[in-house]
């Protein structure tokens, strides 16, 4: 009994002693792996994607993810109109979607071709060939682009839609980047909604 | 003492109420001020609540005039300020008493500035700790995130106020106090880059011990938050702060009436009144609902992520485990919630 109390008293001066909070966080990551998905509630809106198709991504990765439709934001016909019942096929150079301006890499590296598929034009492919869908343009970025592709795959770029909550729904590269002229341009800052700037 | 008041009662007739206790004892009736007074034991705040029912009603009256007696909106919105004057800090109430102080700011908010909002007390999820990731390899300075941010949260529009502040930093330099947050010209400039900051949401947060009043706290899902009611302005958290992250209001905050988000949080985005504390609180009115902060969803380039760092298959997890990662002024031990990294 006695050694009980002076253990206990040597353990409450101990703590006295160590007021730092090092490592506070690490211990509630540590205990939280025991029981990990324990966080359903029912606060949580349901209606969070219900606005946004999606599909299953095809990656592998720990984590099942999803990604935002593409095929949702513009129709499969629009493109199958003039390049199937028409036969028009595509070839570099002609003036067809003129408004387009490829800047993305060198002509010398990369034309419609490169990523577009000339005989499907609403299918995109890789540089051996193989087919890929529209929803899933990735695969093909990932040609160059892989480190960014691994990043964002795991939720360290790019965006999450439908907040932090339950499936994972991420943007499409495209829905970000500009294909055809990828980078983000310079602009003007934002400013207060009363019309004046932040700090002056 | 006792005995007087056992006189009193049997004196004013007490009769036995349902749970078989003197009337005069029994909280679950209506009682008069007289009966309230004597037969029960008394807090400080209690007491004067009692006393204003009675006699409080009576000099306000004489004090407008007979005419108030006649605008029941008046009326309405003094009782209701009344018995919001003299609630509970929100952190001690109890279920009851914050649903009742929610419909009352509801109410005041319709009564006074004609505004239809709803104020949730939504709680912390059990097993979330919310943490922050900022990509500052990402970050353009746009500035997208503060707007946002004061359009989500009601911030008074005269002042400027911002809970979110991003600095341009010259290349290979990290200290913030040498980045200019006053930039205005296009971004990116080439030899810059853009860090933002706001509240950190410590682990071990500096500001909350040094509350005198008890006003500010960090919820269970690991937010700092503010009872702007129960704020007395003294400021001494914006100084123990490391990370310049609070702000005052000097003023009454001013947003226009169309453009106030209905949506709000008592601990969140509820409109604040002068001389109050507040600060970033991760979007609380979005964040427990499972949305993300305004900040987040509203950066064009991806650099801010949030997420529930205790799930180890969360995004913010990935980063923090598998990205270079800092957090600012980590020698302190305030052990800050959100982290910066790089690609």
């Amino acid at each position: 009994m006695m050694k009980a109390i002076h253990l206990l008293f040597l353990s409450i001066l101990m703590a006295a002693c160590h007021p730092g909070h090092h490592g506070v966080l690490n211990k509630k990551i540590e205990k939280a792996k025991v029981g990990t998905s324990s966080m359903a509630s029912d606060q949580i809106s349901p209606e969070l994607l219900q606005d946004i198709q999606y599909e299953k991504a095809k990656w592998k990765t720990k984590t099942d993810f999803f990604v935002q439709k593409r095929f949702s934001q513009f129709k499969e016909n629009t493109c199958k109109d003039c390049h199937e019942s028409k036969k028009i096929i595509n070839q570099v150079g002609v003036t067809q979607h003129s408004e387009i301006i490829l800047q993305h890499a060198s002509q010398e590296v990369m034309n419609c071709t490169t990523c577009h598929d000339p005989k499907r034009v609403w299918q995109l492919k890789t540089l051996n060939h193989f087919t890929v869908s529209i929803n899933h343009p990735y695969q093909v970025c990932t040609q160059c682009h892989f480190q960014q592709v691994e990043d964002w795959s795991k939720g360290a770029h790019g965006k999450r839609v439908g907040g932090w909550h339950g499936k994972i729904v991420r943007n499409n590269c495209t829905d970000c980047h500009n294909p055809h002229d990828p980078s983000f341009k310079p602009r003007w800052p934002s400013i207060n909604p009363n019309g004046s700037r932040w700090i002056k | 003492m006792k005995k007087i008041r056992d006189f009193l009662n049997r004196f004013l007739k007490g009769k036995k109420c349902d749970h078989g206790r003197d009337q005069a004892n029994c909280c679950s009736h209506e009682e008069s001020g007289a009966k309230q007074l004597l037969g029960r034991t008394m807090g400080r705040r209690n007491f004067l609540r009692g006393a204003a029912a009675s006699a409080g009603a009576g000099a306000s009256l004489m004090a407008v005039g007979p005419t108030a007696l006649l605008d029941e909106k008046t009326r309405q919105s003094a009782s209701l300020k009344w018995e919001e004057y003299f609630k509970g800090n929100y952190r001690v109430m109890n279920k009851k008493e914050r649903l009742a102080t929610l419909k009352r700011l509801e109410e005041l908010a319709k009564l006074n500035r004609n505004e239809n909002i709803q104020v949730s007390g939504a709680e912390p999820i059990p097993g979330v700790l919310f943490g922050y990731a900022f990509n500052i390899s990402k970050c353009e300075g746009y500035m997208d995130c503060i707007k946002a941010c004061v359009e989500e949260n009601n911030l008074d529009r005269d002042s400027n106020m911002q809970y979110i502040k991003v600095f341009e930093m010259d290349h290979g330099k990290i200290n913030l106090e040498n980045g200019d947050a006053a930039y205005f010209h296009e971004v990116p400039q080439d030899d810059k880059f853009y860090i933002g900051t706001q509240c950190m949401h410590c682990e071990n947060p500096p500001c909350v011990p040094v509350c005198p009043t008890g006003a500010t706290w960090k919820e269970q899902d690991g937010i700092v938050v503010v009872d702007y009611d129960w704020c007395i302005g003294c400021r001494y958290c914006e100084a123990a702060c490391p990370y310049w992250a609070r702000r005052f209001n000097w003023g009454e905050p001013h947003v226009p009436a169309e453009q106030i988000n209905p949506n709000q949080h008592y601990l969140g985005n509820r409109k604040k009144s002068k001389g109050s504390m507040e600060k970033c609180h991760f979007c609380v009115q979005r964040t427990r609902k499972g949305e993300n902060p305004a900040c987040v969803d509203a950066c064009p380039t991806g650099a801010r992520v949030f997420g529930n760092i205790l799930d180890p298959n969360s995004d913010i997890r990935y980063i923090i485990e598998n990205k270079k990662v800092f957090r600012l002024k980590e020698e302190l031990g305030t052990e800050p919630k959100f982290w910066y990294y790089m690609d």
